[in-house]
């Protein structure tokens, strides 16, 4: 079994290689691989050169095992019944019919994540070898993050393998869960009295030290229960955070030891999985089969019907039809009464900030983040809000039979994007507009603000639409290039593709908010002194969505000329 | 041989197969039949050892499936609706990979004459993304042939065959069959049956309509009219499609 399961493994990683090795021909693919080891090139050599660093790879280390537990803590939540093993359906049509036990299939499970696992720990020993700050060699980094990983795989496979047996033996999902949940209840409640009654540790002399930090923040939770769990992420972390040899040495027993044992407690689970493995074999397929088109990123295939997110009346235009469609094919929890509802929370929860001794530092933290999200929804947003022509590219052989214009299926689908980033990007101002009074800028002054808030809200629904005629015309213009980007085409080459797409998105969008910044710019020089700030600023707000406005038009109504003009064939 | 007794198998309180008891002796092909949603797929997958059954009991060529897995599963051969091949493995690397997994000695003398068979030869070098779907089903049945099964089990085995491909894939079943193996295959082509099949087995609900020889079957759903179609007495006996 071990011979054919490295057979498997080796020839698909030769042939994976070769595939990759040949595609290079392709000038696509050889200038995205390019970009790609450029690019690693100067992050990681970049990173190399710049020595330890301080406390970011500890915050993201702390929240990659919240979200580590978080998962774990749903595996056992699940509920499905019989929730099954990670196997492809490959596997299920050569395996499960073969000669091989269940275990023999549980033991194939675990070698085979191995693979996987083995790179993964270079990876990262290869990203962050030099952030740590406790010291160890590349060697021991690489074998710590085996022994975190392999841990990590074996309690994902374990904890379904568990919930398949309780079910087997009565104990339904809902039982199971209220179990689960009050024994969580009572360790958390546990936790937090032993926190209580626990003297607080003293805070480190210097918070940018990270091992002070990490040691200050570890002494407030390591009481109680807790102590128990955090003992055994110590055995499992403790050779990666080894500092010498001889502390590694004596790491890796107790962690080997605590592998051993979990893959005792996995492989004597004498229980089916069949059923449930192909249950979730054909979701993944279907998941990576919709991927790879496109056509979802995030989300599997819905099961269920969603609400609509506003009445389709009849009478309505076609493009509010696209609207409509393609605001139902996203989140089901995306209509307006969502989006209201958040802005009342966002306004019950700054108004209560206000009157908190620690409101303003909390309003300020908000009011910049909610200033970089903003950044970022503008910036990424169009490369994740695809329910425009993007994800419809698959249809375009109906949208092309529907009796309609070209601009008009084009407007119709880019309004569904637009929407979504328009109400992200309303929300965010709003809680910067509640933080601004918190934010001391120097260069604006309070009656500015109302203003300036209205401007860029008046703005945003343009840029955003800006931004998405621009990967929506690289489907056009550049079908071979961007099909290829919104799927998940793996290789360096892949990821070089992507980076070099959103630069080019980027360089538009810039180029084509020029002339708009630049007739703001005039306007309102040229009519401050004449009408004051307020007036000026409305002026150049009207200027510039004017002439975004125009551009979108034109825009708009030439994608509409290419979409009539495409060419499914390509 | 293949020997059902009372089989059964449960999703929660939903009975996808129920009491099912039949034999196929070697020599014999068993169709079996029924709407969509009627349990063929799940009655075979148990039946291969897939998935495990609720309730019942499946002997492979007089080897009980549950106490003695391996030694019935090596006797078996079980052939997908949908050919599911791993990405990065040519033609000929998925049929080493499962001489390996069955423990074939020899396989390359052994897939050669199957690869000329299903005339996919020139494709030996070929990953599954450079071949078409007939040629995938193709593959998938040589890697199930290559250990020589005594029992076969086929799941819509001519979806996505061309014309010729149909009419090899039957003359194959036919010769295996001759050969001695018991073949069970479920279809919704009426006519593959009429030509292939010396049994059929009616599937509604997960419960057993009827079975028997063609034969029997028909005169039993006849009432004896002379020249009532296949299709006819399929409809007759599943009451429809519901």
């Amino acid at each position: 079994m071990i011979r054919a399961l490295l057979y498997l493994r080796l020839m698909g990683l030769r042939n994976r290689a070769v595939s990759m090795a040949l595609r290079l021909r392709q000038p696509k693919y050889l200038v995205g691989a390019l970009a790609g080891v450029a690019y690693f090139f100067f992050v990681f050599g970049h990173r190399y050169r710049a020595g330890p660093m301080s406390l970011p790879p500890l915050i993201g280390a702390f929240v990659l095992l919240l979200l580590v537990l978080g998962r774990l803590v749903f595996a056992w939540l699940s509920p499905e019944e019989n929730p099954g093993l990670r196997f492809s359906e490959a596997d299920i049509c050569f395996l499960f019919p073969a000669p091989m036990t269940r275990l023999m299939l549980i033991q194939y499970n675990i070698l085979s994540s191995q693979f996987s696992i083995l790179l993964s720990a270079l990876f990262l020993t290869l990203i962050a070898n030099r952030s740590y700050f406790l010291g160890g060699t590349a060697a021991m980094h690489a074998a710590g993050w085996w022994v975190i990983l392999t841990t990590i795989n074996l309690q994902f496979t374990g904890a379904p393998l568990t919930v398949a047996q309780l079910t087997q033996r009565g104990v339904r999902a809902p039982r199971r869960r209220a179990i689960l949940l009050c024994a969580l209840g009572l360790f958390v409640a546990a936790t937090a009295i032993a926190m209580a009654r626990h003297e607080r540790p003293a805070p480190p002399a210097n918070f940018a030290i990270p091992a002070e930090t990490a040691y200050y923040a570890i002494g407030f939770v390591d009481v109680g229960p807790m102590h128990w769990v955090l003992a055994l992420l110590k055995i499992v972390c403790g050779p990666f955070l080894a500092p010498d040899g001889h502390a590694f040495l004596l790491a890796i027993g107790p962690a080997l030891l605590v592998l051993l044992a979990q893959y005792v407690w996995v492989v004597r689970m004498e229980t089916s999985f069949e059923d449930g493995s192909i249950a979730l074999a054909h979701r993944t397929a279907e998941f990576m089969a919709a991927r790879r088109e496109g056509r979802r990123m995030f989300s599997r295939a819905p099961t269920r019907a969603r609400g609509e997110p506003f009445r389709l009346s009849g009478r309505a235009p076609a493009e509010a039809a696209f609207l409509w469609k393609n605001l139902t094919s996203t989140w089901s929890g995306f209509n307006p009464r969502t989006v209201a509802l958040s802005a009342v929370a966002i306004l019950v929860v700054c108004g209560w900030l206000r009157h908190e001794p620690f409101g303003p530092g909390a309003l300020r933290f908000l009011g910049w983040a909610a200033a970089v999200m903003a950044g970022y929804t503008l910036l990424l947003g169009p490369q994740y809000a695809r329910q425009d022509l993007r994800g419809d590219l698959s249809h375009a052989d109906m949208l092309k039979a529907y009796p309609l214009a070209g601009w008009r299926i084009v407007l119709g689908e880019l309004l569904a994007p637009v929407a979504i980033l328009t109400a992200l990007l309303w929300l965010e101002l709003l809680v910067f507009g509640l933080a601004l009074p918190f934010l001391n800028l120097p260069w604006m002054t309070a009656a500015e603000w109302a203003p300036t808030l209205v401007c860029l809200a008046a703005v945003f629904p343009f840029v955003a639409a800006m931004q998405l005629i621009v990967p929506n015309a690289a489907v056009l213009l550049f079908p071979g290039w961007a099909q290829m980007t919104p799927s998940r085409t793996a290789g360096i080459d892949a990821m070089g593709q992507r980076m070099i797409f959103m630069l080019g998105q980027m360089l538009a969008t810039i180029v084509a908010l020029v002339p708009a910044a630049l007739a703001a710019a005039i306007l309102f020089i040229a009519t401050q002194w004449l009408v004051g700030t307020d007036p000026a600023l409305a002026l150049a707000a009207v200027g510039v969505l004017a002439i975004l406005g125009g551009e979108l038009w034109v825009g708009v109504w030439w994608l509409g000329e290419r979409f009539e003009k495409f060419d499914l064939a390509t | 041989m293949i020997e059902v007794a009372s089989l059964a198998k449960f999703y929660g309180s939903f009975a996808a197969v129920r009491d099912l008891s039949f034999a196929v002796r070697p020599g014999e092909v068993l169709g079996l039949v029924g709407p969509n949603g009627a349990g063929k797929t799940t009655t075979l997958r148990c039946l291969a050892g897939i998935i495990p059954p609720s309730a019942g009991s499946v002997r492979i060529a007089g080897m009980d499936l549950a106490a003695d897995p391996i030694g019935a599963k090596r006797a078996l051969a079980f052939f997908p609706d949908e050919p599911r091949l791993y990405d990065y493995l040519t033609v000929r690397q998925h049929l080493a990979f499962v001489a390996r997994v069955y423990g074939v000695a020899d396989h390359e003398a052994l897939a050669k004459p199957l690869l000329e068979e299903f005339e996919i030869a020139d494709k030996a070098g070929s990953l599954p993304g450079e071949l078409s779907r007939g040629m995938k089903q193709k593959l998938v049945i040589a890697c199930g042939l290559l250990h020589a099964p005594k029992v076969m089990f086929f799941d819509e085995p001519l979806t996505g065959l061309d014309p010729l491909g149909i009419r090899r894939m039957k003359d194959s079943i036919i010769r295996r069959a001759r050969e001695g193996a018991s073949i069970v295959l479920s279809s919704h082509l009426l006519h593959l049956l009429e030509e292939v099949c010396t049994h059929v087995l009616i599937l509604k609900k997960g419960g057993k309509i009827a079975d028997g020889t063609l034969a029997e079957v028909v005169a039993r759903f006849s009432n004896g009219e002379p020249g009532v179609s296949l299709e006819e007495i399929f409809i007759r006996a599943t009451g429809g499609s519901d």
